[in-house]
């Protein structure tokens, strides 16, 4: 070992002495989480939809919550209050005003927040704090019919006490942010890290969806910040402040050099798919006519890039991104004539808002409206030839920009023969794959090969077969064996059960 | 609740608690993180844990520093305190200094070295554990004893001025 080596180590040995000499208060097994609350465990996050279910309340939200405010939120009236339990099925449409519907936000454990539409009430559109109000009202008092299946909606109980429910909110508009003042005189009924993080996660998606506003500042009422179960929340928040991704999505535009001399003989074809590739995970393929077998061989220039949408100024697609697809070709609507560009097509399948498609020269352009600002990332395939997009998926499959596991899902039961499906972006578009025991002992080897390598990507799919003895809890691991020195890159883990 | 789980946390949660303060400075914070690795340790089942140490590292780690808005508070808190003051005899100067300089070094790097001077863990299990590229492990690890180094040797110049 050299001196310089040594000395690290020394260092190093030093830290840990000075780490372990620390001395924080430490809770007894008898007084942790998981031994004091394991019935609340369970209902943390994921279940609380159905305990809302169970509990109808009336919620005044009322006149004050919506009232506009000038510049920060005002002193809010302890008027909006109600007590006694109110046979309501349809909290939403107790609201005052016309009968109408907004976009809102549920959440879900370890993936981003999935967005739909509910019944709602504004008394006056036109002005954002009564909008972020009405949505907030909206969705505290949303029936458990409204939440998809493995989504919750912690907001809704937030302010219950047994069998009362109170919950107020008055909002202020100071440039792109909402201060949103929440008066929560019963308390905020939320419990554990992960709960709040959920309510702090779903807060800020349903106060930004407001067209112009960005970030959320959230307060209690006669407080400069929220404590919620002990955290303290006292910064404005954006969407990208919360997302339950490692990294947000890249604005760094990806490009695909081809060949623009044929543009106009190619055909586009757009397809999108969503949650179907695999869950949370929205697919956009531009087909085209053209047989290209191999990256050798030309194929049109694209450029894929991610643009934040210019609200609050008219917009022509909704959402607060869009992912811009610019392809050297024509879409197929202008050969066969039976469109009139620009042309929208609402989608409204979370995250996709709805795609615009327009021409412009030899290019067409297609805007995907998304909810946020999520990871994406690009491929190409051949025969015929194909420019892929992948937004989003399984935070817990995704390497990065570029490498990502699709199938098998994460913590899924498979068979001993299953599919494994991704992008990679790698040397010579080889994937390695390999399958561990629960004793981490390696049952299957393998690879395959990608459609594209390095940039912009290639997507791949291949069949494991594993071996009659394989039982129980295994570990997919897909990666890339280092051109340089045969170690393991971009390792993707994910946990399986053999059924 | 099994043996298994009370057998874990008295192992495990002493440690976890001191590498998630040792990361992000609030010891609320840390006992917040600890306390959920864990529920979610047992959300996710003992027998699917592969190293359960590691794991509990990893995600309690990822609890830590989930939002900016935390790591703002805690750099906030960290700077209020200032330099350590030499009170005692230099050995606990020199634990306050280390504890100290560690905090001043980026996320990632501070993390990775209490993975592996406080963990133990192997260049390989930390890349593979915290989804770090192999090769970035050695030179985010050099790149952050240097710079604890140099904070170090600071501290004492400043300290041995004042005397």
């Amino acid at each position: 070992m050299t001196d310089r080596r040594n000395d690290d180590e020394v260092l190093g040995r030093a830290l840990s002495r000075a780490i372990e000499t620390q001395e924080p208060s430490e809770k007894p097994y008898e007084r942790s989480r998981i031994a004091t609350c394991p019935e609340r465990r369970g209902l943390v996050l994921w279940q609380v939809a159905g305990v809302a279910a169970a509990l109808v309340f009336a919620v005044a939200i009322g006149s004050w919550c919506t009232r506009p405010t000038a510049a920060g939120p005002v002193a809010a009236s302890p008027s909006a209050t109600a007590s006694a339990p109110t046979a309501t099925s349809a909290p939403a449409s107790s609201v005052p005003g016309g009968g109408s519907t907004v976009r809102t936000f549920f959440v879900r454990d370890s993936l981003p927040p999935l967005s739909v539409r509910i019944a709602a009430a504004v008394s006056d559109p036109s002005r954002p704090e009564n909008s972020i109000g009405s949505r907030l009202s909206a969705t505290y008092g949303a029936p458990a019919s409204a939440v998809p299946f493995g989504a919750a909606n912690p907001l809704s109980l937030v302010g219950r006490s047994g069998n009362q429910g109170t919950f107020g909110v008055s909002v202020g508009i100071a440039g792109d942010t909402a201060n949103v003042e929440l008066d929560v005189p019963l308390g905020w009924n939320i419990h554990g890290a992960a709960q709040v993080q959920a309510l702090v996660q779903q807060l800020v998606y349903v106060i930004t969806e407001e067209p112009g506003i960005r970030k959320a500042r959230i307060t209690e009422k006669g407080k400069t910040n929220a404590v919620i179960d002990g955290l303290v929340v006292d910064k404005t928040l954006s969407r990208e402040d919360v997302t339950d991704y490692d990294h947000i999505g890249s604005t760094k535009a990806v490009q695909g050099f081809g060949d623009a001399t044929t543009a106009a003989s190619r055909k586009l074809r757009p397809i999108l798919n969503v949650d179907t590739i695999a869950p949370v995970l929205a697919r956009f393929v531009v087909e085209t006519d053209l047989e290209v077998s191999s990256p050798g061989v030309s194929y049109p220039d694209f450029k894929v890039e991610m643009r934040q949408l210019d609200d609050p100024s008219p917009r022509e697609i909704p959402g607060k991104w869009s992912l811009v697809v610019t392809v050297n070709g024509q879409d197929q609507g202008f050969f066969d004539q039976s469109l009139s560009f620009p042309v929208y097509q609402a989608i409204d399948k979370s995250p996709v808002r709805g795609i615009l498609t327009t021409k412009q020269g030899t290019n067409t352009v297609y805007q995907i409206g998304l909810d946020d600002l999520r990871p994406w990332r690009t491929a190409i395939a051949f025969r015929p030839f194909r420019i892929i997009v992948d937004i989003g998926g399984d935070p817990r499959t995704i390497f990065d920009d570029s490498n990502a596991v699709y199938a098998p899902g994460y913590g899924a039961a498979v068979a001993r023969t299953f599919q494994v499906s991704g992008v990679a972006h790698n040397f010579e578009a080889h994937v390695d794959i390999r399958v561990l025991d629960d004793k981490q002992k390696e049952v299957y080897r393998g690879g395959t090969t990608a459609t594209s390598c390095c940039d912009p990507g290639g997507t791949f799919d291949t069949t494991v077969q594993l071996p009659a003895s394989v039982t129980g809890n295994i570990y997919l691991e897909v990666f890339e064996a280092s051109a340089k020195d045969g170690s393991d890159t971009k390792v993707i883990r994910i946990p399986l059960t053999v059924r | 609740m099994t043996h298994g789980w009370r057998e874990l946390y008295e192992t495990e949660y002493p440690r976890l608690l001191r590498a998630l303060l040792a990361i992000g400075g609030d010891p609320d914070a840390a006992e917040d993180a600890a306390q959920e690795a864990f529920v979610r340790a047992h959300r996710t089942g003992l027998e699917r844990l592969d190293r359960p140490g590691a794991w509990l590292l990893v995600v309690g780690t990822r609890e830590l520093l989930r939002y900016r808005r935390r790591r703002k508070v805690e750099d906030q808190r960290w700077a209020e305190q200032g330099p350590p003051k030499a009170l005692g005899p230099d050995a606990i100067v020199d634990r306050a200094d280390l504890l100290a300089a560690l905090r001043q070094l980026p996320e990632r790097q501070r993390t990775v070295v209490v993975a592996r001077y406080y963990y133990g863990l192997s260049y390989d299990e930390i890349a593979r554990l915290f989804s770090i590229k192999s090769g970035t492990v050695g030179a985010t690890l050099h790149q952050a004893i240097e710079r604890l180094r140099q904070i170090q040797i600071a501290g004492k110049l400043a300290r041995g001025a004042m005397r």
